[in-house]
């Protein structure tokens, strides 16, 4: 037992943090069907449809801020586009779901038709294959990922030119793809989408499936990303983080190690997509919006980074904190958010997983008072 | 059949935006000696190292390994691939992780595929070559300290370290004594006697005399950019010309 | 009898004498007024449309033969009716005038007029086919030149269906130089018709002082016609004429896009400007600086609407006034960020960037929950209005030139401060070599807050420029915000002379791009030259100089 505990922490040590993470996904994995479809789905403790949609929304983001994480806790690199490669994912499983209900039929989705095409363009055939799709998810963010990593990395962009570049690329795709003679229906995006997988997507036993497999993605994802940093690519990327030239003379070709962990972040990211979009049932240039990246990255600063569990727990209590927000006082989400970042970016150095400046500045506070009082 | 010369620097020109670093410098550096390199601050010392490791981009000139590898054409990680190891003038170790985690990211198993490296290539699997790099450089019983944690001169010893596990041909240590007391300076002196092989050129810049001259078998002296004179180090201490840049007169 | 008698002497003689008064007053009045008042605003008032074209018609027909006073009338009835300033009652017009009314017929005073006398309907089609002969009648009836000017001037917009043979007549006996001149141009499509050379010459030089498009329009239109019409001298005429209005057209189209794209690029530059700084000095990209520009706008729209409540003498000069304000407010606000939360993230930079984009957040929601998300509206100097035509189609604007004069001056006012006073000695020193200044007795924490609130400051004399030329509200920034970035990473990082190339080239790539292809597909093309100016020069124009 000890042993396969081991291998799912990696490495050589028990990380008790981690494995009540782990833990806690695979609750969420195994109470979901349980709560949503199964015996306990009446009780007092069963979740409607609503609320399973909620979870599994909450776990498609955990997966793409645990992406994010793989880049910037690792690497070191702050991407402020990752809504990009989400997007990614999302769009073509919406061409997939699209394609599915013209199976047999003839004509196309109005935003096709407002642009005078009668039949579907070449590159939307093969769509109607699931497995088609799930290829071109994983190939297209790969790719694109790749040209932007590897120009980048290449010329030894850095830093805050990085950030500031990634942005610039999440803005410009959103722009393109908001123009309606796109192809992708413009602002509104593409939605109409009725079934995946023969499943209504607005069924409950849609809803529960889908939910359901994001959590196990998740987890399955967080053993293996935990596996891979804890061994020699861990380590390799600690000294790319701390001095990467001189990784670099000890004659580490850097330069495939950096574009390899992002195209790797790149389609974990793109898969959160493909999860995240059958959930919402629409996939718009929304995902591509400048705000939603950077909102990635405070996911993931304020859960902690370097961890991978942290990134997941700060995904989670953001989007639960705004999903309650929006319904109930959607004017205070703004100035929430705002404090929060401000209070863990400033006071705690990295997050909720390293509170320690807190706890060192409430000691020091006490041990003030305490002399205040024996004098 | 390896050739007796390691590194041969020839007419090397590096210009930063008006200010010439290198001008036209020639050096030559043998297998199995301690090549000291001297000269007065600015005179291009950690420049030249900066070509040949990669860091930076001459102007004009060659740099040939075994007077056959024109090491200019390459990038640094194929430098370091074809046998360069250079410690910088700062400690520049990982300090987030353990000395024996330094080491180890020195030993490559698989040189040649980096994905054979990560997925093949344990700690463990390393350790032999990492436990004699250790007692090698005196630092075997902080296997498992942070290499933040260490002294200054430690993580000196430590980057050497590193650049041992791959066993370099040309070995080039910048400064490795710079802020050191006596008992550490000796003890370098010992581990560079160490270090000496038949199979390794040791390139050494160094501002203490003393201890150049203690190590040293030849010594290459520096000005301005450009090869002052190069000899056996008393040779090179009674030259006229070496005097009167040192001392002024 | 005697009675019978005397009744028809009576009647012939009262006959008589109201025949005498009738012929005498007719005799009396000469035909100088050969139209009836009261049927003109009858048609005017309530006719059809056909009617009323049909009465414009036959009064500027009459108005030629009038007196001088009688045009007056008519070119005043005709003004007025054209503005709206009817008002039909049942047997008169009133106008308003100076507080009171008048009556069109009798031209009367009245303090008031009857509660039913009511505008006149006018469509836009009978408004457009008024315009012309509003101005045929002004132009026969003023006395001044500029009146007449004006009129030939509208007539040069928009003939309509006034007889061009009328004009032409007018034409002939106009003493004016500039009426005649304005009148050529009414003239010049009738005689590019009409067969005679001489004719067709006189409009080809007419058309070839104009350098606009039009005029080439209308000579391109006249060369493509047969040639049966045209005689060869004319057609030679009209192809030289051609040619030398093509390329003055031309040149003032490239002048135009290099104007735009100065004045774009001095918007970015005083957008990017304080970025700059503020980056070359601590390492720290300010995702805020969008919000300074946005509060330095609206620190300029209190202080006009301070003006208008306390002052109103100074409203025009709100825009100098507001300059210091504009600066402090953003300034302050940029130091206690500064003091609160950059000062405690110097050795991180991606941790800043996260956190001004907080106070970005932050920034913008409070401007929206105080003020609100509305534009706010501007008061435009007189100053500011329209602008002058150079030649051909370029024309500046005073509120372009407005944002380019700013840039002028904020860049001699920062290289001055930079490298002219102690403060900016201060900030040289910590920027290329923090420890080392800190050692010879700079105070690093003093020069960073105030180097971020000058910083700060600059944003917002971007704000008061962009207000006169672009919507304030509180997401006025964003479309700024990468813009500017890109102009930083361009320039090189902390040199203004850099940013001031970067700002002026990324201006006129964008003047170029936008209205060929549009927005989007000049940040696209924008973006992409960048990237590949980076792979060249990935410190941009002006990098820091020295070793590693």
């Amino acid at each position: 037992m000890r042993q396969f505990i081991l291998w799912i922490c990696g490495g050589s040590k028990i990380d008790r943090r981690y494995l009540v993470v782990l833990g806690l996904i695979a609750l969420v994995t195994i109470g979901l069907p349980l709560l949503g479809l199964g015996s306990l789905a009446s009780s007092p403790l069963g979740l409607d449809g609503f609320q399973v949609n909620m979870v599994g929304q909450v776990m498609a983001f955990a997966l793409l801020a645990m992406a994010h994480d793989l880049v910037w806790g690792y690497a070191g690199y702050l991407s402020l586009g990752h809504g990009l490669f989400f997007a990614v994912g999302g769009y073509l499983i919406g061409m997939h779901m699209i394609k599915l209900s013209y199976v047999g039929e003839t004509g196309v989705p109005t935003f096709l038709d407002y642009m005078g095409l009668t039949e579907f363009p070449a590159y939307w055939s093969g769509f109607e294959y699931f497995g088609y799709a799930f290829l071109a998810v994983i190939v297209l963010s790969a790719l694109v990922s790749f040209l932007i990593g590897f120009l980048a990395f290449r010329s030894r962009v850095v830093g805050v030119y990085f950030s500031i570049l990634s942005q610039a690329f999440v803005y410009v795709v959103m722009l393109v793809m908001s123009r309606n003679d796109t192809g992708f229906g413009g602002n509104n995006g593409i939605a109409d989408f009725q079934t995946l997988f023969g499943f209504s997507l607005g069924s409950i036993e849609f809803r529960v499936a889908i939910a359901t497999i994001s959590a196990l993605i998740l987890m399955i994802a967080l053993i293996g990303l935990r596996r891979l940093t804890t061994g020699p690519l861990g380590k390799l990327l600690v000294g790319i983080r701390d001095d990467e030239d001189r990784l670099q003379v000890l004659g580490y070709e850097t330069l495939w190690v950096k574009t390899g962990i992002w195209c790797l972040s790149a389609m974990l990211a793109a898969i959160a997509g493909l999860l995240y979009v059958p959930q919402i049932q629409v996939a718009s240039p929304q995902l591509l919006s400048p705000i939603f990246s950077i909102e990635i990255a405070v996911w993931v600063a304020i859960g902690g980074r370097g961890y991978l569990y942290g990134a997941i727990i700060g995904a989670i209590l953001v989007n639960v904190v705004k999903f309650w927000l929006t319904r109930f006082m959607p004017e205070l989400w703004p100035f929430i958010l705002t404090g929060s970042v401000l209070f863990v970016v400033v006071v705690l150095r990295n997050g909720l997983m390293d509170p320690g400046p807190l706890f060192t500045r409430a000691k020091f506070l006490m041990s003030w008072r305490a002399k205040k009082e024996k004098v | 059949m390896r050739h007796p010369t390691a590194i041969s620097v020839d007419a090397l020109t590096v210009d930063f935006s008006g200010f010439r670093a290198l001008d036209n410098l020639t050096l030559l550096a043998q297998y199995g000696e301690i090549h000291g390199v001297i000269g007065p601050n600015g005179a291009g010392k950690t420049t030249m190292m900066d070509v040949i490791t990669g860091i930076t981009q001459p102007t004009s000139g060659k740099v040939l390994l075994d007077r056959e590898i024109d090491v200019l054409r390459m990038t640094l990680p194929e430098r370091a691939q074809a046998g360069i190891g250079r410690k910088f003038q700062r400690p520049s170790v990982f300090e987030q992780l353990t000395v024996r985690e330094n080491i180890a990211l020195g030993v490559r198993l698989y040189p040649d595929s980096l994905i054979r490296e990560l997925a093949f290539g344990e700690v463990e699997e390393k350790s032999d070559r990492v436990e004699s790099v250790l007692k090698t450089i005196s630092l075997d019983h902080l296997g498992d300290v942070m290499a933040g944690t260490l002294a200054h001169g430690q993580k000196q010893w430590l980057e050497i370290g590193m650049v041992l596990a791959r066993d370099p041909k040309l070995l080039m240590l910048d400064e490795p004594v710079a802020g050191m007391s006596d008992a550490e300076r000796d003890a370098t002196a010992d581990l560079l006697e160490r270090l000496r092989s038949p199979a390794r050129c040791i390139l050494l810049v160094e501002h203490d005399m003393q201890f150049v001259g203690r190590v040293s078998d030849q010594v290459s002296v520096l000005h301005e950019g450009r090869l002052l004179c190069a000899g056996s180090m008393d040779r090179v201490t009674s030259d006229p010309e070496v005097i009167r840049v040192y001392l002024g007169r | 009898m005697h009675r019978q008698y005397l009744d028809m002497l009576s009647a012939i003689v009262i006959a008589c004498s109201l025949m005498f008064v009738t012929v005498s007053n007719a005799l009396a009045q000469p035909i100088l007024e050969p139209w009836d008042r009261f049927e003109i605003v009858k048609v005017w008032c309530s006719g059809e449309r056909e009617a009323r074209i049909i009465s414009f018609q036959s009064l500027l027909e009459d108005v030629v033969d009038a007196d001088a006073p009688a045009q007056q009338w008519a070119a005043n009835l005709i003004g007025e009716y054209r503005d709206g300033n009817f008002r039909c009652a049942r047997d008169t017009v009133y106008i308003p005038n100076d507080e009171q009314f008048l009556d069109v017929i009798t031209g009367d005073r009245f303090k008031a007029i009857p509660d039913d006398a009511e505008k006149p309907f006018l469509n836009i089609p009978l408004r457009r086919a008024l315009a012309p002969f509003a101005s045929a009648v002004q132009l026969v009836a003023a006395e001044a030149p500029e009146e007449r000017l004006l009129a030939a001037q509208g007539l040069a917009r928009t003939l309509g269906d006034v007889s061009p043979a009328l004009i032409e007549s007018i034409y002939r006996q106009e003493k004016d130089m500039q009426v005649a001149a304005a009148l050529e141009d009414v003239l010049v499509p009738a005689w590019l018709k009409s067969g005679d050379t001489d004719a067709q010459l006189k409009a080809i030089s007419t058309l070839a002082s104009n350098y606009t498009r039009t005029s080439r329009a209308a000579l391109d239109k006249f060369l493509d016609q047969k040639t049966e019409n045209v005689s060869e001298a004319v057609r030679t005429a009209a192809e030289s004429a051609r040619s030398s209005v093509h390329w003055v057209v031309q040149l003032s189209e490239v002048m135009t896009v290099a104007y735009h794209g100065l004045s774009y690029g001095s918007v970015l530059f005083l957008a990017a400007l304080g970025l700059a700084i503020i980056f070359g000095l601590m390492g720290v990209i300010n995702l805020a600086q969008a919000e300074f520009v946005m509060l330095g706008a609206y620190a300029t729209w209190f202080v006009q609407e301070a003006l208008r409540a306390l002052a109103p003498g100074l409203l025009e000069y709100y825009l100098f006034i507001a300059i210091p304000f504009a600066f402090l407010v953003p300034a302050l606000v940029g130091a206690f960020m500064e003091w609160s939360i950059v000062r405690h993230l110097y050795s991180r930079p991606l941790l800043t960037l996260l956190a001004t984009w907080a106070v970005s957040l932050l920034l913008i929601n409070l401007v929206r929950v105080t003020v609100g998300t509305q534009n706010l509206s501007f008061f435009t100097p007189e100053y500011l209005k329209s602008g002058f035509t150079v030649f051909g189609e370029f024309s500046i604007t005073w509120s372009r030139l407005l944002s380019i004069f700013f840039a002028g001056i904020t860049l001699i006012g920062t290289l001055f401060v930079i490298y002219r006073t102690r403060f900016g000695l201060r900030m040289r020193a910590t920027t290329q070599h923090r420890q080392m200044a800190g050692c010879v007795g700079v105070s690093t924490r003093r020069t960073d807050a105030m180097a971020f609130a000058f910083g700060s400051g600059l944003a917002g004399i971007a704000g008061l420029a962009l207000s006169t030329i672009y919507n304030v509200n509180p997401t006025m920034g964003t479309s700024l915000i990468i813009d500017s970035f890109i102009v930083v990473v361009v320039g090189g990082v902390g040199s203004v002379l850099g940013t001031a190339l970067a700002a002026l080239g990324i201006g006129q790539l964008n003047a170029i791009i936008e209205p060929q292809y549009g927005a989007v597909a000049s940040k696209v093309l924008v973006l992409l030259a960048v990237i590949l100016f980076i792979q060249q020069k990935p410190n941009g124009l002006f990098p820091r100089k020295g070793r590693r």
